[in-house]
C-alpha cells in the first residue's frame, strides 16, 4: 500500500447551493436535474478528461422513489448528456451514503479496479417525502427500539445520556448558522458551489449561486422560543437545532494520483483513509465516536493531529455528544465545522457525504491546515469518517 | 418604435423592448398573414434600431395567440403547394429571424398559445407562463402538423417523446405540465407575469442567465445518436400510428417530418416540417377536419345567438323519468352546475337514475378527475322526487319517459299544470312527432323536443325540435340550456326521426337489404368501420337495442311509407323476434360478456345465422358502401330540401356529433364534395333498382347540373 501512484485524490469537488425543501429555489428542479448539472459542470471545468474514461458514476440518494429511483446515478449522467458508455450505480447508506461512494471509488482505486470515478450525491427532500412509503419490519422490535426509527427521538436519547441542554443546543444552532452566513457573505463557498437554475420566489427562472437556507439574523432569543418536536412535552430539540429539511447535491472527481498527473489535473486533497462502524441503533447520533478513533488508530493519529474536523450536524444534541465523547468540545472555534454546519446549510441526506468532505477541503484550504477528518452518524446506527490531506 | 393593426413596439428602460400582440377588431390574437407582415416590419425596426439589449413578447388579450387563422387555411389550401408553401416560408423566416436577434427574448404567455402561437413562443429564448395559461399545437387534430417550426424546436428543446406526445395528441397542455417537461422556463401567477418576465428578460441581458447554449441547442440536429434514434422514432412511429389510425395520416408524418430532420440544421429542418405540411394540407382529410373545425365555430356561435335571445337563465332544471336516460341528463346537468330535479312514479326508477349518475362520478373519481367534495356536491344538485312538490321554481322540463305517445302526452298534461307559464317544457323522444305531442298542451308554444343520445355524458349533440307551434322564447331557452350542459345544440324542424334518426334508419335499411340479398353481416360491419364508423351497422343496432330500432322503423316506416316501408321481414325484425334484443340481453347480432372491466365485448354467434340465413353473396366493399351510404345521402338531401335542417354544415356536424360520422371525411355533405356529384351519380346509379331511398332527389340533379358544391371551398 505504498505505492503512491495508487493514491486516491480528489481533483475537484463541488455542490449546488442549498434550497429550502419547503417551496425553496429547487421546487421546479428534480433530484436528477441537480445531479446532471452537477455532473456536467465538473467535467466542463476539468476538459483535460475525456468524459469516457469516467470507470463509474457512484451516486448516494436514500429515498429511491420517484424521481430519485430506478437508479439515479446512472439515469442522471445520461441525462446530463455524458458518454453512454459510462456506467453508475446509486448506493444508500442512508445519511453515509455518497461518503460511501467517495470509499468505494477511493477502494476501486486502491484495488487498481478503476483510475477515475465521479462520485457524489442528492436528496430532494421537497419532492420525496422521507416519511412515506417506509415500512420497517415489527419484529425488528425483538431486538431493536421501534423509536430508533425516528432520528430526532434517537437525539432527544443522546441529549439525555449525554447531559446535553437546551441552552448548548442553541448556541450550537446559532453558531452554525452564524459561521455559515460568515462563510457565505466572504465567498468562502466560492470554490465549491455551482451556480444552478433554480426559480425564485414568484416562480421565474434565476441561476441560485447562494444557500437560501442560512438565517445570518437568528439569535438565542428566536431558537429559544421554538417549541420541542420529538417530544413536545419535555423535549429539548427544536426545528432551530435540527438539521434543515434541504434540496441539494454535491460531487466529487476522484482518480488516482498517476492519472491526475497523467492528465496534468493538480489534485486538491488526497484520500488517506476511511472508516464505517455500526452502533446501537437508538443512539446512532453517536457513530462517529467510533469511527473516528477506528480511523485514528488505523492510521497512527491523535486528534490532535487533526487541523479541521467536519461534522455532520444531524441535530445540534447529536453533534455536542459527539463532540463531547471525541474531547473536540475544547477546540470547537478552532477546528469544528468552522463554515457552520447542516443545521444551517441543511441535510439532504444522499447530498452530505460528499458536500462535508468537499466543505472540508475549504476549509483547509482557506485555514492553511492539512488533515482532515469529515464524519457522520447514520440512521439506525452505524457511523462513517473519512480522513483526508490537503494538497 | 413600430405600430401596426396586429401588433406594437414599445421602448422599456434599459434598453429593452416589448413587443405586443394585439390584433385590432378582434376578441383574440390569431396569427394572420397580416401578423406576419407586420412581424417581419417590427423586426426590420428592431434589427435596425441600436442598443436594444433584450426583446419581450407580450399580449394584449386575454389570450396569447388562439393559434394561426385557420379561416385562412381553406382559401390558401385551395390554392395549391407553392402558394401554402410560399405563405408558410414567409413567416417561418420570421420566427427564425426573431430566433436569431442578437440580443435575448422572452416571451410572457398569458393565456392559451396554440399552434402557430405556441410557435412563435419556441422561437423566444425563454417562455415564462401565467399559471391560468394552456399551450398546446393541435394542428394534427386538423389533419395537418405543425408548420412554423414547431415540429423542429420542441424536440430539440424538449426532447424528441415529448415532442411526439405533445404534437400527435395534439392536446392541450397545462402550465404545470408544459413546466414540468420544460417546455417552458417559468410558471407565476398571473399578476406577476409581466413583472417576473421582464426580470429574467433582464438577468438574460445582464448575462446573470445563459441563453446561447439553448440557442444553440435549438438550432442544432437532435443530439440522439443512430442507435438512439432508431428505436425513439421506430418506437414512436408504431405507437402513433396505432393510437391515430389509418384514417388519420397527420400524427405519423408530424413523426417523419421530425425523424427526417433529426440530423439537420434548423433551416434544413424546416425545410423538411415544410414539405410534410404541404402534403398533410393537400390530403381530404386536412379539408375534412379544416371544415369540422370551422363549421363546429360556426354552430357554436349559432347556439350562442339562440342563448342570447333566452329570457332567463336555466337556474332549475328538472327531468320526468328516471331510467338510464333521466339519470344521464340528470348527471349531465349537475355535474354541469344546473340544479336537476328527477322525478319518476317510482322508487326502484329514482334508485336506478341515482345510481347512473353516481356510477358516472365515481368512475371520474377513480381516474383522479374529481373530488370526493366534487361528487358529493354533484350528487346534491340531484333531487330525486316522486312528486311534483317546488317545480314551481322549475325553468325547464325535460321529459324522458317511455317512447309511447300516450304516456308521454298524458306525463306532459300532468307537469303543465305543475309548473309556471313560463316554463319551458321538452320531450326527449326520438321519433314521436312534437307537434303532435303539444296538442296535448295548453301551452304548446312553451313546448319543444330536446333530443338526447345515449350515452347522454358522451354523445355531444342535442337535437332542439321546434314543433308548428314551438315559439323561438322556447327554442331560445332550451338552446341555452344545452349550451349549459356543454352539448353541441343543433335546431331541427319536426318530422318523424327529427334529423339523426331520420337518417340513420334510411342507412339500416340498406344494411337490412344487404343482408337479405345474402352479404354477411360481419363483412358490412367491416368495411364500414373500415371506412370510417366507430361501429359497423350490426353493432350499433346490438348497441341501440334491436327492440328500439324495429320500434323506431315502424315509427319511420308509417312517417314515410313512400320509401320507409320495408314489405318483407328484415334481419332486424327476425332477431328481435327470437328475442335477441343487442346488448341488452348479451344477445343480438354478436353476443356479449363482460371483460373483467365489465363493459361488454362482443363475440361472433353462429346461432344467428340459423336466424338470418347463411351469408352467400360476396360483393366488392365498393359496393357495400354504394348501398349502405346512398340512402342516407338521398334522405338527408331531403332532410336539407325540406328545411328540417337550416344548412348542409348543420347536418353534417349532426351526424359527426350524433352517429359519430368519420371527422375525417367532414360529414356526409362534404364527403359529397369530396367525392364529387358527378362521381356520385355514377356510383348510385347501378342501385335505382334497389328502390325510392336509391333514388337521387332532383336538388342532387340540379346541384349537378349547375355544378353547385355544398361548402364554397
Amino acid at each position: 500500500m505504498t505505492d503512491s501512484n495508487r493514491d486516491v485524490v480528489i481533483v475537484d469537488y463541488c455542490r449546488t447551493p442549498m434550497g429550502k425543501a419547503k417551496n425553496g429555489c429547487f421546487r421546479f428542479q428534480r433530484a436528477d436535474d441537480l445531479s446532471a448539472h452537477l455532473m456536467r459542470s465538473l467535467v466542463q471545468r476539468n476538459s483535460s478528461l475525456a468524459p469516457k474514461e469516467i470507470d463509474d458514476v457512484i451516486w448516494g440518494c436514500v429515498m429511491q422513489r420517484e424521481e430519485q429511483g430506478f437508479n439515479l446515478a446512472r439515469n442522471s449522467l445520461l441525462l446530463a448528456g455524458l458518454p453512454h458508455s459510462i456506467p453508475g450505480q446509486t448506493v444508500n447508506r442512508l445519511c453515509g451514503s455518497s461518503m460511501s461512494a467517495l470509499h468505494t471509488a477511493a477502494a476501486n482505486i486502491k484495488a487498481g479496479v478503476g483510475e477515475v470515478y465521479l462520485v457524489g450525491g442528492v436528496e430532494h427532500m421537497g419532492h420525496i417525502d422521507m416519511n412515506q412509503a417506509i415500512d420497517p419490519n415489527p419484529l425488528m422490535g425483538l431486538t431493536v427500539a421501534k423509536a430508533a426509527g425516528s432520528m430526532g427521538v434517537t437525539a432527544e436519547y443522546l441529549s439525555l445520556l449525554h447531559g446535553i441542554s437546551r441552552e448548548q443546543q442553541d448556541a450550537f444552532s446559532l453558531r452554525s448558522h452564524q459561521l455559515a452566513a460568515k462563510a457565505r457573505a466572504e465567498g468562502s463557498f466560492a470554490r465549491e458551489i455551482i451556480p444552478t437554475p433554480g426559480h425564485n420566489e414568484a416562480g421565474g427562472p434565476v441561476l441560485v449561486t447562494q444557500d437560501e437556507t442560512i438565517r445570518a439574523d437568528t439569535t438565542l432569543e428566536a431558537l429559544a422560543a421554538l417549541k420541542p418536536v420529538f417530544n413536545p412535552n419535555g423535549g429539548s430539540i427544536t426545528a432551530g437545532s435540527s438539521s434543515q429539511v434541504t434540496d441539494g447535491a454535491s460531487a466529487m472527481l476522484v482518480m488516482s494520483a498517476a492519472k491526475a498527473a497523467a492528465l496534468g489535473l493538480t489534485p486538491v486533497a488526497k484520500v488517506v483513509g476511511w472508516s464505517l462502524v455500526g452502533v446501537d441503533p437508538s443512539i446512532m447520533g453517536f457513530g462517529p465516536v467510533p469511527a473516528c478513533q477506528k480511523l485514528l488508530q488505523a492510521h497512527g493519529l491523535k486528534m490532535d493531529a487533526i487541523d479541521a474536523i467536519e461534522l455532520n450536524e444531524a441535530f445540534a444534541a447529536q453533534a455536542l455528544a459527539v463532540l463531547k465523547n471525541l474531547n473536540l468540545l475544547p477546540a470547537l472555534d478552532k477546528k469544528v465545522n468552522l463554515f457552520g454546519g447542516a443545521i444551517a446549510l441543511g441535510h439532504p441526506f444522499g447530498c452530505s457525504g460528499t458536500r462535508i468532505t468537499g466543505t472540508l477541503i475549504s476549509v483547509l484550504t482557506q485555514q492553511g491546515g492539512t488533515r482532515g477528518i469529515a464524519t457522520m452518524c447514520i440512521g439506525m446506527g452505524q457511523g462513517i469518517a473519512t480522513l483526508i490531506e490537503r494538497l | 418604435m413600430f405600430s401596426g393593426q396586429s401588433l406594437s413596439l414599445t421602448r422599456l428602460e434599459d434598453g429593452l423592448v416589448q413587443l405586443t400582440f394585439d390584433l385590432q377588431g378582434e376578441s383574440v390574437n390569431k396569427f394572420n398573414q397580416a401578423t406576419s407582415l407586420e412581424l417581419k416590419a417590427a423586426l426590420d425596426v428592431l434589427s435596425a434600431e441600436p442598443g436594444v439589449r433584450g426583446l419581450l413578447l407580450t399580449s394584449q388579450k386575454s389570450v396569447f395567440f388562439v393559434g394561426a387563422d385557420i379561416t385562412e387555411f381553406v382559401p390558401l389550401f385551395a390554392q395549391g403547394s407553392e402558394a401554402i408553401s410560399k405563405a408558410l416560408r414567409f413567416n417561418s423566416q420570421q420566427f427564425c429571424r426573431l430566433e436569431d436577434l442578437p440580443f435575448p427574448t422572452v416571451v410572457a404567455i398569458n393565456g392559451y398559445a396554440m399552434g402557430g402561437g405556441l410557435e412563435v413562443c419556441l422561437a423566444c429564448d425563454y417562455r415564462i407562463m401565467a399559471s391560468s395559461a394552456k399551450i398546446g399545437l393541435p394542428e394534427t387534430k386538423l389533419g395537418i402538423i405543425p408548420g412554423w417550426g414547431g415540429t423542429v424546436r420542441l424536440p430539440r428543446l424538449a426532447g424528441l417523446d415529448t415532442a411526439v406526445e405533445w404534437i400527435a395528441s395534439g392536446a392541450e397542455q397545462t402550465a404545470a405540465q408544459a413546466l414540468k417537461a420544460r417546455v417552458v422556463d417559468g410558471v407565476v401567477a398571473a399578476d406577476l407575469l409581466h413583472q417576473e418576465a421582464l426580470a429574467c428578460l433582464s438577468a438574460l441581458a445582464d448575462g446573470h442567465l445563459p441563453y446561447l447554449p439553448r440557442r444553440a441547442q435549438k438550432k442544432a440536429p437532435l443530439n440522439l445518436n443512430n442507435t438512439e434514434s432508431l428505436l425513439a422514432f421506430e418506437s414512436s412511429k408504431a405507437f402513433i400510428k396505432a393510437q391515430a389510425g389509418r384514417n388519420y395520416p397527420a400524427p405519423v408524418a408530424a413523426v417523419k417530418a421530425m425523424q427526417e430532420a433529426a440530423k439537420l440544421e434548423r433551416d434544413d429542418a424546416l425545410d423538411v416540417e415544410l414539405k410534410h405540411f404541404v402534403e398533410m394540407a393537400r390530403t381530404s382529410v386536412a379539408r375534412a377536419l379544416v371544415g369540422v373545425f370551422l363549421a363546429d365555430q360556426q354552430l357554436g356561435r349559432k347556439a350562442k345567438h339562440w342563448e342570447k335571445q333566452a329570457e332567463r337563465k336555466v337556474a332549475q332544471a328538472a327531468v320526468l323519468g328516471a331510467g338510464i336516460m333521466g339519470g344521464g341528463i340528470a348527471y349531465q346537468s349537475a355535474s354541469r352546475g344546473v340544479p336537476i330535479k328527477m322525478k319518476d312514479i317510482a322508487q326502484a326508477g329514482l334508485d336506478l337514475g341515482v345510481s347512473e349518475a353516481t356510477k358516472l362520478l365515481n368512475g371520474r373519481l377513480e381516474k383522479g378527475r374529481i373530488s370526493a367534495l366534487d361528487m358529493a356536491t354533484t350528487l346534491n344538485r340531484i333531487t330525486p322526487c316522486l312528486d311534483y312538490q317546488q317545480f314551481e321554481g322549475v325553468d325547464i322540463v325535460v321529459e324522458a319517459v317511455v317512447e309511447n305517445p300516450k304516456v308521454k302526452r298524458a306525463v306532459l298534461q300532468e307537469v303543465e299544470a305543475q309548473v309556471r307559464e313560463d316554463a319551458v317544457l321538452c320531450s326527449n323522444t326520438s321519433t314521436i312527432s312534437i307537434t303532435s305531442l303539444a296538442e296535448a298542451l295548453q301551452r304548446p308554444e312553451n313546448f319543444c323536443g330536446m333530443h338526447f343520445f345515449n350515452p347522454v355524458h358522451a354523445m355531444p349533440l342535442v337535437e332542439v325540435i321546434r314543433g308548428a307551434k314551438t315559439s323561438d322564447a322556447t327554442v331560445a331557452r332550451t338552446v341555452a340550456y344545452a349550451n349549459a350542459l356543454g352539448k353541441k345544440a343543433v335546431v331541427i324542424k319536426d318530422c318523424p326521426g327529427f334529423l339523426v334518426n331520420r337518417v340513420l334508419f334510411p342507412y339500416f335499411a340498406g344494411f337490412s337489404l344487404l343482408v337479405k340479398d345474402g352479404v354477411d353481416f360481419q363483412t358490412i360491419d367491416g368495411v364500414m368501420e373500415r371506412w370510417g364508423w366507430p361501429m359497423g351497422p350490426a353493432y350499433l343496432l346490438d348497441v341501440v337495442g334491436l327492440d328500439t330500432a324495429v320500434h323506431a322503423q315502424d315509427v319511420m316506416a308509417q312517417g314515410f311509407p313512400d320509401r320507409m316501408q320495408e314489405g318483407y321481414e328484415s334481419c332486424v325484425v327476425q332477431l328481435y323476434k327470437a328475442a335477441r334484443l343487442g346488448q341488452k340481453n348479451q344477445k343480438g347480432f354478436y353476443q356479449y360478456a363482460p371483460d373483467k372491466k365489465g363493459k361488454p365485448q362482443k363475440a361472433v354467434d353462429a346461432d344467428v345465422y340459423g336466424l338470418i340465413g347463411q351469408p352467400q353473396l360476396k360483393i366488392t366493399d365498393e359496393a357495400i358502401i354504394a348501398r349502405m351510404m346512398i340512402p342516407m345521402v338521398t334522405e338527408l338531401t331531403r332532410c336539407l330540401d325540406e328545411g328540417i335542417v337550416e344548412s348542409a354544415f348543420e347536418a353534417d356536424m349532426a351526424l359527426v356529433y350524433g352517429l359519430g360520422f368519420p371527422p375525417f371525411r367532414g360529414g356526409l355533405f362534404r364527403w359529397l364534395d369530396e367525392v364529387g356529384l358527378k362521381q356520385f351519380f355514377a356510383m348510385a346509379k347501378p342501385y335505382t333498382h334497389l328502390g325510392p331511398l336509391y333514388e337521387l332527389p332532383p336538388s342532387l340533379q340540379a346541384r349537378l347540373d349547375s355544378n353547385q358544391k355544398f361548402y364554397a371551398l
